[in-house]
């Protein structure tokens, strides 16, 4: 131990200490701890042991060392204050009185330290010890202790923060832990020790809080230290009989709370406990955890099915009162604590379930030093080892890339106040996230023509996705969009572990997956369905491997969740993902129940938005995003792109093509290949399928369709059989491996390089939604936007203010509405009449705009009565008014429409709940059981 | 989790034949042969197209004996007199509604309509409004019989014989039907070139008026001129009052003729005119040749000295037909290099001139009233076929209330003019107008006279379709 000697100011008028050890099956620890207790430069004047039915080695090792004079024996389910109390009233009359655990060894400076302190003042009542984690012993457990208003147990420090000294100064807190606590006698005797209802947990805060509700101090002493084990907290301690139940840690917390909070504030907190208690018994129903959930429930009845103890604790607590809340204040934890512990849980809980595979740590602690083996500033300096490239070379790889996206992205982030990730396939974001949750449970939908239709399944996951960033919702498609390689990296390289064990072909081939997302031209051209679905595509892949290796319904669950995300976004993955299903249920790969649950599923979480595209089977071709159409050649799909602007240049993907080929050569690995060929064989059938066919789109409209998705289904399947083979060349000579690995990489390297030089923009741009002027967003009515050319055709597009934001332009319109538009805007550009006009101000337009107008169209409006010519934003626009008012006769849907999103989102939460394992309380060792890790 | 075997799954190492690894290359290469023979989609393409109208209006100058008719019975009806105003700071009268013209869809009704100009509206799919003037004109304009259909909106209009004379008074009429401004341009040219006329541009008309504007206040003392007026927005009609007090004296009432074009027909050359001249306009930057050919009721040929008539660019140049052309019934064949407008002036004696337009080949039904208002009762029939084949013509009979009275079928030889007697074609009696439909290329225009007097009324199908785009409503 290298702790310095401190000077002791008292040393000249010793104070007097008497010791109170309280043990319970604490023979684990004892030897350590009465070794440490042994030590001590300046030692209690009396002790006092008590036992509390200790059926372990404890008791004989206490005999031996304190002889049975200073030993008392209490019987089993005496709590601890009982025990002190016992201790202390055996003891002579002394000025302090210093607790001590059986699982908590001390420094030999330890008591000394603490005398140091709670002599230099007076109304210092309490002193508590900096208590440090044993047997880790860097690490700080507490320096000093608060309760939060919801009852949580604070200590300030961050999980594991180990101890460099950065809490080393003396300072008023408003609890100290009991291990260690050395209280002024005359205080002790004051206020009465500890609570006789808090048999174990709790008693020390609440003495605490007491201590300076009397008007008394309790202070640190950083130069006291002791190691504590926390063995009841963590439940190591061998059960025996009498011991406190879990449920009671939760039943002092509240009898805490409530019997020191004074004032009008006591009834805001007996409301808001038992209001956030049934909120926690929800929450960890949820999370699976019905044990903890238990526990609240029974803490809730022992506390407020016995409100005259409540009452009767309050009462007699608050005759030593001598401060107010308000003096006592700045000791208690602030107000927002709780919400970020809540928040904090919340997200583990989270990352908990979507985790697509079960993760084991090995927690925060170390069990390997133990006391008296190490010091406990003797911190080991580790080797450096290896270069991070070569200790982690996909963390090395997904920091490039990262690096890499911030690249190709420039000119893409920022941007002007209200500006948003847009263009191409692209509407802009909303303003809030408010604006996705409006979306799905809103009965009429701002949008022109007023949409009543169920509102898109992939809003209501961009909603909860959003909502932590509620201002910033564009933030969610900025990430995903221009981060689409490395996400998609990084999900594809945890597919590749389970492909192949040899790490550098398994990186090249997630890089190469990831380049492949935007080499298609999905990022550049706005494909955020395609971006998407490509990102969560290998999750579904190895979510499915997974089901195949180890059938449990848990599994085929949680397929079809990630199945119906990545078809939320992009619906062609339904009818893709259906092929490779049915392929395994005929291999008989997958159980006929399990594909059932997978699939019933995924179609149950889809819900009736998808469900509309049933009608239309081509609509599966339409993603999230505009139904831009695609521009793929059958050449193009072949070599893996899907047409259109950003598409990175063919040849590369030639490259890819050959070495598919090469790889169905080796004989060993040719099972594996050929089933990686099948399943490409379907990507390509799907991709040929969609660029050699045109989908109808509601209103009128023919494109055809963005094969974005199944093309890169076919990429990756010739990609995983190229990976597959590739184990074969392991050993192979140098003259062969050399050329292969060569033409292997020109792929990815040339593709990465095109995306550095080309970035990601055009049509993709940063901007404000310019669907329609400013100046026109600000009118009362919509905007009927018209483009095209009276030769080639004319589409008409009625907008509500900015125009639609992600999500809304997936909405259906009422077909009598659109009909109606479709009608009147032909007769409009035909032989227009007024009655056109007032038809138009009927549905609610109030303009006419258009962006790059035909001169023939142009003429055409102009014709038109009750037209007035406006001014246009450009050379090239033109804006007419109508004379008329707009109607505002909007369509309304069922008053019931809204219960189906909520069915929906319950849906969700089921699955997703049904899918995480059932967390089960660890079972305490009894004794003999115990194993001994010294 | 364990990993995939790549030789499949553990324990067994399948062996598989050689030739499989040939199946995925041949399903992969039969597909893309497939979409090679397919071929990559394309969205197709929506041109535009014709659709039948549901309603038309039309604008009828005031102040004459009209008629509004209909080929099939309308279901709505309604026509508002416009006032006219003097200049475009004029705030009009309230319209007023023409009793005897609205109402009775199925009917064709007469009135004598109030000055300004009357708009008629006519609701019902499919009936091909028709409005007609006719009268005399008083003895300061000319005193010439007016016959004349009542145009609709129109993009623009080409007039090729006019004048801002002091002798030769042409006046636009301007109709905007709609309820906000409308406003045109009017173009001219003389002999010389373009004329650098006065306020010509955004010419306003207000909501719901009438405006006449005098060419001789654009550009004076033309005897010769072209006008050509587009509309710059607004919904608004145009026609032309031209009057002539000089030794040719007479009045005529126009809608214009085609817009430039290499190809055209002038029909309505009717018998016995003394002198016919025809009036060429070249818009374009280039020298027109035209070569006009005449067909006859004998056949088709080209007279000496208009097989190669030159007109220069940006200029109006006005031929006197010679007597080669003889003195029967006629129809005039041009066909130039570049687009040209063509017109002709037909003055029988010096009491009245007539105006035979361009027209297309008939292509729906044309409506010729009976018994119009300072007319012969029945107007002779000028048709030619302008096609390589020989065409059939029907002509209908109905009354006032659309009740078919008689039909007659005549057969119209390719590349000749045939005068048809409507009176001996078919019965007339009690007949109020006759539907002509052609079988074939046809063009040609009827003929109305009354003591010296002439009309030429052409033949233009009623405005049943026009071409419309396809109009998609995409999302919100």
């Amino acid at each position: 131990m290298d702790e310095e000697e401190p000077k002791h100011p008292w040393l000249p008028s010793r104070p007097t200490v008497g010791a109170v050890l309280v043990a319970h099956q604490g023979g684990r620890w004892l030897p350590k701890v009465l070794s440490s207790l042994a030590d001590m430069e300046y030692a209690p004047t009396a002790w006092r042991v008590i036992d509390v039915g200790s059926t372990d080695r404890g008791a004989d090792l206490l005999r031996d060392s304190f002889g049975a004079d200073r030993i008392m024996y209490a019987g089993s389910g005496t709590g601890f204050g009982e025990a002190v109390r016992m201790g202390v009233e055996s003891l002579p009359p002394t000025d302090w009185i210093w607790l001590l655990h059986d699982d908590a060894a001390v420094l030999p400076s330890t008591l000394a330290g603490l005398l140091d302190e709670a002599t230099t003042s007076d109304d210092i009542a309490v002193v508590g010890p900096k208590v440090r984690e044993w047997p880790s012993l860097k690490r700080l457990l507490e320096v000093g202790l608060t309760i939060t208003s919801t009852g949580a147990r604070e200590t300030g420090l961050e999980p594991g923060e180990p101890d460099a000294g950065q809490h080393d100064w003396p300072r008023d807190v408003l609890a100290v832990n009991s291990a260690g606590m050395l209280i002024r006698r005359s205080v002790w005797d004051e206020l009465g020790g500890f609570d006789p209802d808090l048999p174990l947990h709790f008693d020390d805060i609440d003495f605490g809080w007491r201590v300076a509700r009397a008007g008394y101090r309790t202070r640190t002493a950083p130069n006291g230290t002791i190691f504590h084990a926390e063995a009841s907290r963590r439940r190591v301690r061998p059960h025996a009989v009498g011991d406190p139940k879990p449920w009671e840690a939760r039943h002092a917390a509240l009898h805490t709370v409530l019997t020191n909070t004074t004032g009008p504030r006591w009834a805001w907190q007996v409301v808001r406990l038992f209001v956030g208690a049934m909120a926690r018994v929800i929450g960890f129903l949820v999370a699976k955890d019905p044990e903890s959930a238990g526990d609240e429930l029974q803490a809730v009845r022992a506390v407020y099915g016995h409100p005259r103890r409540i009452l009767e604790a309050k009462r007699r607590k608050a005759l030593h009162a001598r401060r107010s809340h308000r003096e006592i204040k700045h000791l208690l934890a602030p107000f927002w604590l709780p919400y970020r512990h809540g928040l904090d849980a919340t997200m583990d809980v989270v990352v908990g379930l979507v985790r697509p595979e079960t993760v084991e740590t090995v927690g925060r602690r170390s069990s390997a030093p133990v006391l008296g083996s190490q010091g406990p500033d003797d911190a080991d300096d580790l080797d450096d080892g290896p270069s991070l490239l070569r200790r982690r070379p996909w963390l090395v790889a997904v920091f490039l890339l990262l690096v890499a996206s911030f690249f190709a992205g420039r000119g893409l982030f920022g941007g002007l106040d209200g500006a948003s990730l847009l263009g191409g396939a692209l509407p802009a974001s909303p303003d809030t996230a408010g604006g996705w949750w409006r979306l799905m449970v809103e009965r009429q939908h701002e949008v022109g023509l007023g949409g009543t239709g169920f509102a898109p399944t992939f809003a209501g996951l961009l909603a909860v996705v959003a909502t932590p960033v509620w201002f910033g919702p564009g933030l969610v498609v900025t990430v995903l969009m221009l981060f689409s390689v490395p996400l998609a990296g990084l999900t594809a390289h945890r597919l590749g572990r389970l492909l192949t064990p040899h790490r550098p072909t398994r990186i090249v081939w997630a890089i190469g997956y990831a380049l492949a997302v935007v080499a298609t031209g999905a990022v550049a051209q706005g494909r955020f369905g395609t971006v998407v679905a490509l990102v969560v595509l290998p999750i579904v892949v190895n979510t499915a491997l997974q089901l195949v290796e180890r059938p449990r319904w848990q599994v085929a669950l949680r397929l079809g969740i990630w199945w119906a995300v990545a078809a939320a976004f992009a619906p062609i993955v339904l009818p893709i993902g259906l092929v490779g299903l049915l392929g395994l249920l005929a291999t008989r790969r997958v159980s006929g129940r399990d594909a059932v649950i997978t699939f019933g599923v995924t179609l149950l979480l889809l819900g009736p938005w998808t469900w509309q595209r049933a009608v239309n089977p081509w609509r599966w071709w339409w993603e999230a995003g505009y139904p831009a159409p695609g521009h793929a050649s059958v050449v193009d799909v072949v070599l893996g792109r899907a047409g259109g602007l950003g598409a990175a240049p063919a040849w590369l993907g030639a490259v890819l093509v050959v070495l598919a080929l090469l790889a169905l050569v080796p004989h060993a690995t040719r099972p594996a290949v050929l089933r990686c060929w099948l399943v490409a064989l379907v990507g390509l059938a799907f991709a040929l399928l969609g660029a050699c066919t045109t989908m109808s789109l509601p209103g009128g409209r023919e494109v055809v369709p963005w094969v974005g998705v199944p093309v890169v289904v076919w990429v990756a399947g010739l990609g995983t059989a190229v990976l597959l083979a590739a184990r074969e060349l392991i050993g192979a000579p140098r003259i062969l491996l050399v050329p292969i690995t060569i033409v292997a990489l020109v792929m990815p390297v040339g593709t990465g390089l095109w995306w550095l030089a080309r970035g990601v923009d055009d049509p993709l741009e940063r901007a404000r939604p310019d669907v329609v002027p400013a100046f026109l967003t600000a009118r009362p009515g919509d905007v009927l936007v018209l483009r095209g050319t009276i030769a080639d055709g004319v589409n008409a597009r009625v907008v509500q203010g900015a125009g639609p934001y992600l999500g809304q332009e997936a909405l259906g319109l009422p077909s009598d509405r659109v009909d109606r538009v479709r009608a009147v805007v032909e007769r409009l550009l035909t032989r227009p009449d007024a009655q056109d006009v007032r038809t138009l101000a009927s549905v609610g337009i109030d303009s006419v705009y258009a962006p790059d107008v035909d001169p023939d169209l142009e003429a055409r409006v102009d014709a038109a009565p009750l037209l007035d010519r406006a001014g246009s934003d450009s050379a090239r626009s033109r804006v007419w008014t109508l004379s008329v008012p707009a109607g505002r006769d909007e369509p309304t849907a069922a008053p019931w429409r809204w219960i189906s999103s909520v069915v929906l989102a319950v849906l969700w939460l089921a699955a997703l709940v049904l899918t995480a394992p059932v967390r089960r309380r660890r079972v305490e060792p009894t004794f003999g059981e115990e194993v001994d890790d010294e | 989790m364990s990993r995939i075997d790549p030789g499949g799954r553990a324990g067994r190492r399948p062996t598989l034949p050689g030739w499989l690894m040939a199946v995925p290359v041949a399903v992969a290469a039969g597909a893309v042969a497939l979409g090679l023979l397919v071929g990559p989609a394309s969205s197709p393409a929506t041109p535009a197209r014709e659709v039948r109208l549901d309603r038309g209006s039309y604008a009828c100058p005031g102040g004459l004996a009209t008629v509004a008719g209909q080929v099939a019975p309308a279901s709505e009806a309604t026509a508002q007199s416009f006032p006219a105003v003097r200049s475009e700071s004029s705030v009009p009268a309230k319209a007023r509604s023409v009793t005897q013209l609205a109402g009775r869809p199925g009917t064709w009704r007469r009135a004598t309509t109030p000055a300004g100009s009357t708009v008629v509206t006519q609701l019902g799919r499919g009936t091909g409004p028709l409005g007609f003037v006719s009268g005399r004109a008083s003895q300061p304009d000319g005193g010439g019989l007016v016959v004349a259909g009542c145009p609709g909106v129109a993009d623009d209009a080409w007039f090729p014989s006019l004048g801002s004379g002091s002798k030769h008074q042409s006046t636009l009429l301007l109709t905007n039907t709609a309820d906000t401004p409308a406003a045109a341009t009017v173009d001219l040219w003389n002999t010389e070139g373009v004329v650098d006329a006065i306020d010509n541009e955004g010419i306003v008309v207000p909501a719901g008026a009438s405006r006449r504007i005098r060419l001789a206040d654009l550009a004076a003392g033309e005897k010769q001129l072209a006008a050509h007026v587009t509309r710059l927005r607004g919904a608004l009609t145009v026609s032309v009052l031209d009057t002539s007090t000089a030794v040719y004296r007479g009045t005529d009432l126009t809608m214009g003729g085609m817009a430039p074009t290499r190809r055209q027909w002038v029909p309505g050359l009717s018998a016995g005119v003394k002198r016919r001249t025809l009036s060429l306009v070249n818009p374009g930057q280039t020298t027109a040749r035209v070569k006009v050919t005449v067909l006859s009721a004998r056949g088709r040929f080209v007279p000496e000295g208009l097989s190669d008539l030159k007109v220069r660019s940006g200029r109006l140049r006005e031929v006197t037909l010679p007597a080669s052309v003889g003195s029967g019934a006629a129809t005039l064949q041009l066909t130039s290099d570049v687009p040209v407008v063509a017109g002709v002036r037909l003055e029988p004696d010096t009491v009245d001139f007539a105006r035979a337009e361009s027209v297309p080949p008939l292509d729906g039904t044309a409506g010729i009233p009976l018994g119009l208002a300072g007319t012969n009762r029945t107007p002779r029939l000028l048709l030619a076929g302008v096609g390589a084949k020989d065409s059939s013509v029907e002509l209908t009979a109905y009354d006032a209330s659309m009740k078919r009275l008689d039909r007659a079928t005549v057969t119209v030889r390719a590349g000749r003019t045939q005068d048809v007697s409507l009176a001996k074609a078919v019965k007339i009696d009690g007949a109020a107008y006759v539907l002509v439909r052609a079988t074939g290329d046809v063009v040609g225009a009827a003929s109305y006279t009354n003591s010296g007097r002439v009309a030429s009324l052409p033949l233009l199908a009623a405005p049943v379709r026009a071409l419309g785009p396809h109009v998609s409503v995409v999302g919100p």
